[in-house]
């Protein structure tokens, strides 16, 4: 059997328990000889004991543990010879004592405990005892075990490797070698550890292979403790650092060729080593990052990097980067080398080695827009030379390409310092359909949570081009949308209207139509959501002009140009195939022409009414819609005062016959009785702004309301068209109508009183009556009290 | 031995002059045990005195003489002993004892040409020899000596460099820094690794004493290994340089000797072993010359050398195949 | 420090000295080993009927030693053909060769044999073990590499037993 056979873990357990048997014995009788002053007897122990450590039958976990325990059983061995030494014992003869074991694994580590003793005792050997263990180790060419007895190597000169600039002889402090030495010592440890690490993949059946990888990756602390006592080194500066230390273990980890070993130590270096160094050696490391096998996630080596400067570039206790460091150069140009040099990289990589550039500039050079633009400008340029096609939603790139872009956006939360980044928008188009809407949606999103206004027609342009996808139609858009998410994300783009805010009136109104030409192509599902808060913004912006009235005297032609504008914008709503949308905001137009009362406002409210008009007439035509439409028609119309007679009359006239022409009785009924109101609290400018109180005309509206009604078969319906008739009536009687007397009141209530108890038993009569009863009510207290006004006498109740 | 002499035998006592100072060495008997023994150098003279002590009123005897004898004994030649040296002195002519009586002698300059040596199937021993001659039994009395041969630094010490192999599958090159070291030396040495197509468990440097004997069809070879020297562990690829330091002190080594009176040599070899995972040895013997150098060695530490490399010498776990390739 | 010869001893009472070695190149520090050589004898399955029943074995060699002409190579062999291996090493080369699973001839014979004889599933298993065990220990040979007869073992697809034999030099 070879002796790499892999042993069942059941028998690892009884071989390791063994072995520790061995040990304790050996080591008990050790520790007795030497208490007897046997050294000789001792030593013989010692080496019983280190024999266990020549095993290849042990897991590398199992031999770590033996490890252990023999390297603590030898501390005492180390201790007994120092006390040897300070009671003026000659040890010089056991260093060529020990090397007559004739078995090389107890030998050296024999040696070592020696050879460390003999160090302390004079120092002035330490160089050429140091020198002298790190080479005669090659002597051990077993991999697991040339690697633990390496690191008892490392372990027991810990604290004795010399650490200054001078050797200086006649000092005790600092004879035997100097800083160069032992990093020589340590260099050289490291490159045979790590020969010996990467090696120990090939030892055994390559059936085993995957769990052998495993065990190796378990052991890498071994190799990486020589990175750790190199930074332990005090009187490595950077200049040291840069010229002999990291060059030379770079060179060990690009040429091992080992994707765990690469992966493991540069993460070491990157931890191990002070942050002040790696700024002065970024090149170096970064080239090497670019030659590390393909296997190697290089991606998270380089990001482990960033941050940690990045990390250092925040902390308040450190001076930063220096000013003239580039650091963000630095990376750049060195990670643009390793995606060149590495063809085979992910694309999702290579995005997330840009976001971690990203984040660097963003923590390191927080008002440097130009770095985060370079990135980009890098990015789209990376993309370009792949020759990508659009990224689909989902995949790996996308998600990390919306994590790099999503940065800038969550950083700034600024939408205009967005906009300085003028490659963002190449970078976005590498998405496709979904993810571009995304993006822009998360813009758009961070831009109304941060309420910052929009102030100017250029910045416009750019946002609406930028998110084009929330805009207008894509020519990779798919054929269906959800409608919930397609009204939510319109939803959004008018609420981010809102944001469009210039600082003077001039400057918001070109803001105004560069909206309305991106809106404008948007198709007909979109401009429902974004026509009308962009009517409303104008309509708000002619009120502003009629403020500035008094320092702009050009006003009126403005508001002139606003309504004309709006005019458009609503007729383009038409052309949408929409009717109650436009009908509303020519009424709400129509209203604040009227209010804003520039020249000629009177022609455009007219012509914004009669438009209204229109659309009820020609666009409208279920019922219940038309007896809404007109409804709002006649409380607007109700509401303005800015019409002359001329107008005013055929506007109201116009009024009664649409309602009067309502296909559904019930609706003609309630139609009419709304009418009423217009020749009641109507003005016209000749009333002078006083309601036109045409009592008579109310009368007759009411009278045919009732008309109507009585024409209802539904006795409930009518019933309840009775209610709100006879609710109008007092209305008008308590307003001082004289044409409505109580007689007709009484007439009405006697109609109600009759007709009430016949109606079926049910939740809608129980409506009725309840309306019917708090009418009374009403009533009643006007009867009683002594207020002013017409008298209720009479009334019968 | 005096059974026929009744009451005629005396005791014989060699007392050497410097007795007190000379330094002694050790030498393996010929049963195998150890003693030790009065050292003595090439050109030396050797003086004391031989005092008879009576045991008996008188002794009577055909004279007394003093002999230092140099002898090579060939073992299966029992009997048969080779003097290479045989210096006499008549300390008393024919007479007859009536009281013990000390004898002075004196062998001056004594040319004492090999060294002392105890092998496997050849001893080299000087020794004085006192007889009493009698008329029915001598009275002997016999004082063996060791005797050093030492040598001066030699004049040529080239390096042993060497490249070996199987071909296509095992390429190294050795080096040893010198091919003569003396008893106390270390040897200094190197293995380099050029190809490495076999599976290498472990590699060791043996050294190996070859006591030849007789001539011609009658050669006997009889090889010790006197040490056995494990100088790696592990498999190496190529180019590995695989350190060597072996210290010669703590080992019984004796000079190199060639054809010592045409009756033997005693011959030492470093034999380079490599072993592969399946036990087959792959191994370079190479012949080195050890000499003595007069030194002054503490002798606890000398000691001291021979325990550690008596425990600590590599187990014999394995047995080597029968095959063996170079 | 000393570009050749042994470097001098450091403090006089200890002694360090070595010879300077040339510095081993990266590449190979880090190369793969050169002795790569991998046999797993596998997959046994039993054939025919009768007298003509025989069981055959997986042969699966994986190496990088330049000697042989395949990296990988897999073949069929039963207990007859590690046999005449044998027979060949013992006649043409200077190996000792090692020697096989017993024959097992008390399982072939009909008054003694229980159960299925020589076809037990776990009789073949212990062979098949065993059969590992010597062609591995042949193959990495030196001498046996340069021998005809364990190229065409390993390697040819039918064992001819009236080859020509001969040495191999394939390097």
């Amino acid at each position: 059997m070879p002796p790499t056979q892999a042993v069942a873990s059941e028998d690892q357990e009884k071989l390791l328990e063994e072995a520790q048997q061995v040990v304790k014995v050996q080591a008990f009788q050790m520790k007795r000889s030497l208490d007897k002053g046997k050294l000789m007897d001792g030593l013989k122990n010692a080496s019983n004991m280190l024999g266990e450590l020549r095993t290849s039958l042990l897991s590398p976990k199992g031999y770590y543990e033996l490890y252990m325990s023999v390297c603590d059983e030898l501390r005492h061995l180390e201790q007994y010879l120092l006390d040897e030494y300070q009671k003026g014992h000659k040890i010089a003869d056991l260093y060529e004592l020990v090397q007559y074991a004739g078995n090389i694994v107890p030998r050296l580590y024999l040696l070592i405990t020696v050879g460390i003793v003999y160090i302390k005792a004079h120092q002035s050997s330490r160089k050429d005892i140091m020198k002298d263990l790190v080479e005669m180790c090659r002597g051990v060419q077993h991999p697991l075990r040339g690697l633990f007895l390496r690191n008892y190597l490392l372990q027991c000169t810990r604290n004795y490797l010399p650490d200054t600039e001078q050797d200086e002889s006649d000092n005790p402090e600092t004879a035997g070698g100097n800083i160069e030495d032992s990093i020589d010592f340590i260099l050289l440890n490291f490159a045979e550890m790590n020969k010996l690490w990467v090696r120990m993949q090939h030892q055994g059946h390559s059936r085993d292979w995957e769990k052998r990888e495993k065990e190796r990756n378990e052991l890498r602390i071994l190799v990486g403790t020589n990175l750790v006592r190199l930074s332990q080194l005090e009187t490595v500066d950077v200049e040291r650092y840069k010229k002999d230390i990291l060059p030379e273990v770079v060179e060990q980890v690009v040429s091992c060729r080992d994707t765990i070993a690469q992966e493991y130590l540069m993460e070491c270096i990157i931890q191990v080593f002070p942050d002040e160094f790696h700024l002065q050696t970024l090149s170096i490391f970064l080239k090497a990052c670019a030659d590390l096998n393909t296997a190697v996630n290089v991606k998270n080596i380089i990001i482990a990097m960033i941050d940690r400067l990045a990390l250092f570039a925040c902390r308040d206790d450190t001076a930063g980067i220096p000013a003239d460091l580039k650091l963000f150069d630095i990376f750049s140009l060195q990670i643009a080398g390793i995606i060149e040099a590495r063809s085979d990289m992910p694309t999702e990589d290579i995005v997330a080695l840009q976001v971690s550039l990203i984040n660097l500039a963003l923590k390191c050079y927080q008002d440097r827009v130009d770095y985060i633009d370079k990135v980009l400008e890098t990015t789209a340029s990376i993309f370009e030379k792949l020759k990508l096609e659009l990224l689909k939603n989902n995949t790996a790139v996308a998600k990390e390409l919306q994590r790099l872009l999503k940065i800038p956006v969550d950083s700034y939360n600024n939408i205009l310092t967005l906009l300085k980044l003028e490659h963002f928008v190449h970078v976005v188009e590498y998405l496709d359909y979904e993810g571009r809407k995304t993006i822009s949606a998360y813009i758009v999103n961070n831009a109304i949570d941060n309420n910052l206004p929009v102030p100017s027609q250029e910045q416009v342009d750019q946002i609406l081009t930028l998110v084009a996808p929330l805009v207008k139609d894509q020519p990779d858009q798919p054929e269906e949308e959800d409608p919930e998410d397609f009204a939510e994300e319109q939803g959004l783009m008018g609420r981010f209207i809102n944001l469009l805010q210039a600082e003077d009136a001039d400057q918001q109104y070109l803001i105004l139509n560069t909206a309305r030409k991106h809106f404008g192509v948007g198709g007909n599902k979109r401009i429902k959501y974004t026509l009308p808060p962009l009517t409303f913004s104008a309509f708000r912006l002619a009120f502003t002009y009629k403020e500035l009235g008094e320092e702009d005297d050009k006003w009126e032609k403005k508001c002139q140009k606003i309504f004309t504008f709006c005019h458009q914008t609503i007729t383009a709503l038409i052309k949408a195939e929409l009717a109650e949308l436009p009908l509303r905001l020519f009424l709400q137009g129509a209203l604040a022409a009227g209010e804003i009362g520039f020249e000629n406002h009177e022609t455009v409210a007219y012509e914004f009414m009669s438009q209204a008009f229109s659309l009820y007439e020609d666009e409208i035509s279920d019922s219940k819609a038309q007896l809404a439409a007109i409804t709002l028609i006649i409380a607007t119309f109700e509401r303005m005062s800015c019409f002359g007679e001329e107008n005013h009359e055929p506007l109201r006239t116009q009024c009664a016959l649409a309602a009067s022409k309502l296909l559904k009785k019930p609706d003609q009924c309630r139609g009419v009785g709304v009418c009423s109101h217009l020749f009641w609290s109507g003005r016209s400018t000749e009333s002078n702004g006083e309601e036109i109180h045409d009592g008579k005309r109310v009368a007759e509206c009411l009278k045919k309301a009732l008309r109507i009604a009585n024409q209802c078969m539904d006795p409930t319906v009518q019933v309840q068209l009775f209610v709100e008739i006879l609710n109008r009536y007092i209305y008008f009687y308590e307003r001082g109508n004289d044409q409505i007397t109580i007689q007709v009141l009484n007439q009405l209530l006697d109609k109600i009183r009759e007709d009430m108890p016949n109606l079926e038993d049910n939740d809608e009569t129980e409506q009725i009556t309840k309306h019917y009863n708090n009418t009374i009510d009403h009533l009643r207290n006007k009867q009683e009290s002594a207020e002013e006004g017409p008298s209720f006498e009479g009334l019968a109740l | 031995m005096s059974f026929f002499g009744l009451g005629q035998g005396a005791d014989i006592d060699i007392a050497l002059d410097d007795a007190a100072t000379r330094k002694q060495a050790e030498i393996k008997t010929d049963d195998g045990r150890k003693e030790k023994l009065y050292l003595f150098y090439d050109g030396e003279s050797l003086t004391g005195r031989v005092n008879v002590t009576l045991k008996g009123k008188k002794l009577e005897h055909q004279g007394i003489r003093i002999e230092f004898v140099g002898q090579i004994e060939l073992y299966y030649d029992r009997g048969n002993h080779h003097e290479f040296t045989s210096l006499v002195k008549e300390l008393a002519r024919p007479g007859e004892l009536t009281q013990s009586t000390s004898y002075p002698f004196e062998f001056l300059n004594v040319e004492k040409p090999y060294e002392s040596y105890t092998g496997a199937n050849v001893r080299l021993r000087y020794f004085l020899r006192v007889t009493i001659t009698k008329r029915l039994t001598d009275t002997v009395r016999e004082m063996d000596l060791v005797v050093h041969t030492l040598s001066h630094y030699p004049e040529v010490n080239s390096s042993i460099k060497m490249e070996v192999g199987i071909e296509d599958c095992l390429h190294i090159e050795f080096e040893y820094n010198k091919s003569k070291y003396h008893l106390k030396d270390v040897i200094v040495g190197k293995i380099y690794f050029l190809l490495v197509r076999i599976k290498i468990k472990h590699m060791e440097l043996a050294i190996i004493k070859r006591e030849t004997t007789g001539s011609g069809p009658n050669t006997f070879n009889e090889n010790e290994t006197i040490a056995k020297y494990e100088i790696m562990d592990g498999a190496p690829v190529r180019g590995e340089s695989i350190p060597i330091r072996l210290f010669l002190s703590g080992y019984e080594l004796t000079p190199t000797m060639r054809d010592v009176n045409k009756k033997f040599s005693v011959r030492y070899y470093l034999n380079l072993v490599l072993v592969d995972e399946e036990e087959r040895r792959y191994f370079k013997q190479q012949e080195v010359t050890l000499w003595r150098k007069a030194d002054k060695v503490k002798k606890p530490l000398q000691m001291q050398r021979q325990q550690m490399q008596h425990f600590v010498s590599p187990s014999q776990n394995s047995k080597p195949e029968p095959s063996s390739d170079e | 420090m000393a570009e050749d010869g042994s470097t001098k001893p450091a403090a006089a009472d200890i002694d360090t000295s070595r010879l300077d070695s040339k510095r081993q190149t990266l590449d190979d520090a880090y190369a793969a080993p050169a002795n790569f050589l991998e046999i797993d004898v596998c997959n046994h399955q039993t054939h025919g009927i009768g007298n003509k029943r025989y069981t055959d074995y997986e042969v699966r060699m994986k190496t990088n030693l330049p000697v042989f002409k395949n990296k990988e190579s897999t073949v069929r062999r039963r207990y007859s053909d590690f046999e005449f291996l044998k027979q060949e090493l013992e006649r043409d080369s200077k190996i000792v060769v090692p020697a096989l699973p017993g024959k097992a001839l008390g399982r072939q014979l009909p008054f003694l044999k229980k159960g299925d004889g020589i076809f037990e599933d776990e009789f073949i298993e212990q062979r098949q073990t065993a059969l590992e065990e010597f062609i591995n220990k042949i193959a990495g040979h030196p001498l046996a590499q340069n021998e005809k007869s364990l190229h065409m073992f390993l390697q040819d697809k039918a064992l001819d037993k009236n080859y020509v034999p001969g040495k191999v030099r394939n390097t």
